[in-house]
This record gives structure tokens, C-alpha cells and sequence, in this order.
């Protein structure tokens, strides 16, 4: 990262991501046009909701304006799974900044997986001027009704049935074991042998 | 070790219980009633609450391998049978608090994300395969003719396992990973309550864990005794 943060910018087909968490951002260029475009991506979506991801357009004092294309792909190599949300967004005159959102629609990634490809892209005229590729984490499922307070019930009565097995466990053991070692010492010492010797035979 | 100095640490193990039953109905009760529902990035923000004894619990099961780690080298070096119980019994006792951390992840994961489990999540497979290893540790042990040979072959099994305690640890950080990270660096943070019941929390699974170790070692003690106490009555 260090190095496409280094060099990305002049080699210009370098897209690149830079922030952990939800600052997570990747940069992507149109270097001949002096152009870069940023987006927020977060590593964990949450299917159950709409996400927007609003890309910002920065140019330079010679950049031309141009119709661009930007888009967020998942799974980009994978034709079975791949799926494309994209927009066209006019670029600035200049340096001033142009915005515009993508978004993915509430429930449209109705899965939890994690680790799943994600792509930034930057078109002009059809052709793909940069790409960041990366991973995130999609999360879909219907919050229970009662927000988990059944789960929380087992697994607190899981937690607490483990504890008192182990120590009950331990607790029987060393009763039965200590009354063993008595009857033996018993055995052992004279004056057990002497009472132990009045009952027998 | 040296007998009269064993009894006089076993003796520690009443106040030990007291102090962590004391904490545990503290931890119990904040954790439980008294700490904010955190909703902000959880759909099943009760469920959450899970996360107050899973995280003491799996620090204490790296503590019990951690120990078990100690108690391998020291018998290595010394060839003193009781720091191979020792390391036995914290084996045991960090499998006990890894099945704890086992039933109440995928509990809370079947809240929150709908699966209890992912088998290509880097960070609950490390934990898992953590815990399979140190169940292979009495595998091991069971495997061994002799006390002796057991006692060096479950001490070597137990150092070379042992590097998974810290990639488990770190994995979180490693790897990407559904499972949250919450208090490590680029987490969501619990705010300050719940930061004082995590603390309380993994203050009392320590303790707990401090209790029982000490208990369970009082029973190999009892079980060698009653060995020479038997081995005197067939003599």
C-alpha cells in the first residue's frame, strides 16, 4: 500500500485503498486528465440496509470536463456471482469536486460472507480508466425479534452449566478421594489394623 | 516442588472462589442488566451482551494453555512430575473455558449474523484449531506407555501447539474477519461502562480460573497420595 500510495498517482492505472474500518477509502485516477475519484467503502456491509457509497470527483487546474462512469463490482472475476451497481457522473471543469452516490438497495446482498471481492472502477467513453480492488464483509440477517435475548439465554446458561459441571466435577472427586485415602490410612496405621483386627475373623 | 509451600498456595484457593463468585454476580448482573445495549452496528443488540463472558473466557483459555506452556518447559528442564500434572490440568482447564468460548460465539453468531458458523473465517477457525490441538494434547498423553515418556512427549506436543495460542490472539488482526474486533485497534469500541464490565468481566474468569486450577491440582495431589498409600497396603 505504501507503494501504490508512493507511485499510484504517477503511474496512473494504480487504484488504491487507504483507512481501515469504515474510513476505508479507495482512490482511483484518470491521471492524463489530472483527475482523482474517491469513494468510501467500509470492510463490513450490512445487506439488511441501504448502502450508499458517494464517489467525489477531485480534478486539477488543467483537467477537461469529461461524462465519467463509476462503479462497485462484487465479485468482479466471478461471472456466476457478479454483480454491478454504476452510475455516470459529470467531472469537474477544473479543480472543483463533483460527488455522486452509487447505492445497493436494502436486501440486495442477502447473504453473510465474509471476505467477499468488492471493485472500484473508473470508466470514460467505455473504456476503464483505473480499478482498486479489495475484499469486504457482507452481513444480511433479519435481527430477531427479541434482539438475542434468547440466545443470550443459552449461552449464559451454557457458560454457567460448564462452570459448575467442572467444579462439581472436581468437588465429587475430592470428597470420594479423601475419603479413600482415609479408609487407606486407616488401614495402614496400627491402631486401624487394631480395630480393623477386633471385627475380623 | 516443595510440599509445605504447594499447601500453603492450595490454601489460597477458598479466597480465590470468594473474590471470583463475588465478581462473577457482579459481572453477571452489570453485564447483563446493567450495561448500554450497544445497537450501533449490531442488528441483535441483546445478543451482544455475550461478548462480556466470551471475551474473559477465551483469555482464560490462553491463560490455562499459557500455563500448560510453562508447566511443559519446566518438566523438560527439571524432570519434576508435577509440573506435567500441572500442565495436564491447565490443559484441561483451558479446553473447559474454550468450550465456553465455543457454544457462546456461534450462539451470539446465529444472532447477529444469521450462521452460527464460518468454516472460511480465518479467525474462528484459528480459535477451533486451537482447541482440537490441546485435545490432541490427551490424546497424546493417553498414547504414552510410561509416566515418564508421557510426561516428555506431551511437553514437547504442548510447546509446538502453543504457537497457535498467539496467531489466535492476533488472528482478528491478522486476517480479515467477520468477527468483530470491538477493543483491538479499528474496532467499534464499548464505551467506558461497558469497558469497566469487560474488565470485571475478565477479572473474574481469571480469578475463576485461578480457583479451580488450584482445586484441580489439590485432586492430582489426593490421586498420588492414594497411589503411595495403596502401593504401602499391597507392601
Amino acid at each position: 500500500m505504501i507503494a501504490a500510495t508512493l507511485f499510484g498517482a504517477s503511474l496512473g492505472q494504480a487504484g488504491y485503498v487507504t483507512g481501515a474500518g469504515s474510513a476505508r477509502t479507495a482512490h482511483l485516477f484518470d491521471a492524463p486528465n489530472g483527475l482523482e475519484a474517491t469513494v468510501k467503502v467500509p470492510e463490513t456491509l450490512d445487506g439488511l440496509s441501504d448502502n450508499s457509497f458517494v464517489f467525489t470527483l477531485t480534478g486539477s487546474s488543467n483537467t477537461t470536463y469529461r461524462t465519467y462512469v463509476v462503479a462497485i463490482i462484487i465479485s468482479p472475476d466471478s461471472a456466476e456471482v457478479r454483480k454491478e451497481w454504476n452510475t455516470s457522473i459529470e467531472g469537474p471543469m477544473g479543480p472543483g469536486p463533483a460527488l455522486k452516490p452509487v447505492g445497493i438497495a436494502a436486501g440486495e446482498l442477502d447473504y453473510t460472507v465474509p471476505n467477499v471481492p468488492f471493485r472500484a472502477q473508473l470508466r470514460w467513453n467505455g473504456t476503464v480508466l483505473d480499478s482498486a480492488d479489495f475484499s469486504i464483509d457482507i452481513r444480511f440477517k433479519t435481527p430477531p425479534a427479541d434482539g438475542g435475548l434468547t440466545e443470550l439465554a443459552i449461552a449464559t446458561v451454557f457458560f454457567w452449566g460448564i462452570v459448575f459441571l467442572y467444579a462439581g466435577y472436581l468437588h465429587l472427586n475430592q470428597r470420594k478421594l479423601r475419603a479413600k485415602a482415609e479408609a487407606l490410612e486407616r488401614a495402614l496405621s496400627p491402631a486401624g489394623e487394631g480395630k480393623d483386627g477386633g471385627r475380623s475373623p | 516442588m516443595q510440599p509445605a509451600r504447594l499447601e500453603r498456595i492450595l490454601r489460597l484457593k477458598i479466597p480465590f472462589y470468594i473474590a471470583a463468585a463475588v465478581l462473577q454476580i457482579a459481572g453477571i448482573y452489570l453485564g447483563l442488566l446493567w450495561a448500554p445495549i450497544l445497537s450501533t452496528g449490531f442488528s441483535s443488540p441483546v445478543a451482544q451482551r455475550i461478548f462480556y463472558f466470551h471475551l474473559g473466557a477465551a483469555l482464560a483459555s490462553y491463560v490455562g494453555f499459557s500455563v500448560t506452556l510453562v508447566g511443559s518447559v519446566l518438566y523438560l528442564r527439571k524432570r519434576d512430575l508435577f509440573f506435567d500434572s500441572l500442565s495436564r490440568d491447565a490443559a484441561g482447564l483451558g479446553l473447559a473455558f474454550a468450550l465456553m468460548v465455543l457454544t457462546s460465539g456461534p450462539l451470539w453468531g446465529y444472532a447477529e449474523w444469521g450462521t452460527p458458523w464460518r468454516f472460511d473465517d480465518a479467525r474462528l477457525m484459528t480459535y477451533l484449531t486451537l482447541g482440537l490441538v490441546f485435545v490432541g494434547y490427551f490424546a497424546v498423553r493417553r498414547s504414552a506407555p510410561n509416566p515418564a515418556e508421557r510426561a516428555r512427549s506431551a511437553a514437547l506436543y504442548a510447546i509446538v501447539g502453543y504457537v497457535l495460542v498467539p496467531l489466535s490472539f492476533l488472528s482478528v488482526l491478522i486476517f480479515r474477519s467477520l468477527h468483530p474486533r470491538v477493543v483491538l485497534p479499528g474496532g467499534g469500541g464499548i464505551g467506558p461502562e461497558g469497558g469497566m464490565v469487560v474488565g470485571i468481566c475478565v477479572t473474574a474468569a481469571m480469578l475463576l480460573f485461578v480457583a479451580l486450577l488450584l482445586s484441580r491440582t489439590e485432586l492430582t495431589l489426593l490421586e498420588a497420595k492414594i497411589e503411595r498409600l495403596q502401593q504401602g497396603v499391597e507392601a
